[in-house]
């Protein structure tokens, strides 16, 4: 968007919120042919082999990777996740008002594509599990769709979820709230616009000027934090609820 | 150590589930940023003819 400079811009703001103890998610929905993988990987996870050096080029966190390709076009990410502790967020089901288009249609094994997709992510993460349970190799899944959100909650209880469409897409907190598990993990959630112009918002503009637009971000940041953790506990305790109500019947 | 369970601790430290997410499209920038910095701008438009 911005060029040269605009890459620029961008590994510095990589490198400052690392310092800063942040996580650094690269949204770059990368998917190519393995070797193009590899090379986008090296790029962003591993080591980019230059003549006798090996160098780490953005070396961010994580990265989000495109699967429609297949399995030989992801594993080189997965190989680097390995090496390097680094993890990537696969699309299963997107935001966008399209997704359904492709990623709904049924298969002849009465699976929606993103069903499929969500078994392969699964089985990719095996190997990366950790101590909670949760795999390195994680999963796309859009606030924008509750139903599916649940469904793939249910299926694949070991693929943690980078949950967008919060906020200016529409997304509320009650239905993000399940993507989550009893414990109040499984789900990470993206908001851009709404932190970004935190300042313009109608929330917030009367209370910040334009020059304190990142006082703005940090009180709808907070806010957004209440909010959620509000709905996916009030979510783990129904269904507790409906755990507790299912064994009083049984007795 | 493994790249969820880092990202999960910090989750569980910080009582926070959520990303920032960072979409520097001009005009979401704010003017008094995007005056400050109007050079670089000039610079990364000129990159493109």
């Amino acid at each position: 968007m911005f060029g040269i400079p605009g890459m620029e811009a961008f590994k510095e703001t990589c490198q400052y919120a690392k310092e800063k103890g942040m996580i650094v998610i690269n949204d770059a929905k990368r998917g190519d042919i393995g070797s193009t993988a590899q090379g986008y990987s090296n790029a962003f996870l591993g080591k980019t082999p230059i003549g006798e050096t090996e160098q780490a080029i953005y070396d961010v966190d994580f990265v989000t990777v495109n699967p429609y390709m297949g399995t030989d076009c992801v594993k080189p990410f997965i190989e680097d996740c390995k090496k390097y502790d680094k993890g990537i967020f696969i699309l299963v089901k997107t935001s966008n008002p399209s997704s359904g288009e492709l990623q709904d249609l049924k298969l002849e094994n009465g699976k929606e594509v993103y069903s499929q997709v969500t078994d392969l992510v699964e089985k990719w993460g095996e190997e990366l599990r950790g101590k909670y349970g949760y795999s390195s190799i994680a999963a796309v899944v859009g606030a924008t769709y509750p139903e599916q959100l649940a469904q793939i909650r249910k299926n694949a209880p070991h693929t943690y979820f980078l949950i967008p469409g919060y906020g200016a897409q529409g997304g509320k907190a009650n239905d993000i709230a399940l993507g989550f598990d009893n414990n109040g993990l499984g789900g990470i959630v993206n908001a851009s616009r709404s932190l970004m112009c935190a300042y313009k918002s109608d929330r917030w503009k009367d209370q910040y000027s334009e020059e304190e637009y990142a006082k703005a971000t940090r009180a709808e940041a907070l806010r957004m934090k209440e909010e959620l953790n509000v709905a996916t506990l009030g979510q783990a305790q129904s269904r507790h609820c409906h755990c507790r109500c299912h064994h009083d019947h049984e007795e | 150590m493994n790249a969820i369970d880092q990202l999960i601790e910090k989750i569980k430290e910080t009582n926070n589930p959520t990303i920032i997410g960072l979409d520097p499209r001009y005009e979401m920038l704010p003017k008094c940023v995007t005056s400050k910095y109007s050079r670089r701008f000039r610079r990364s438009s000129k990159s493109h003819h």
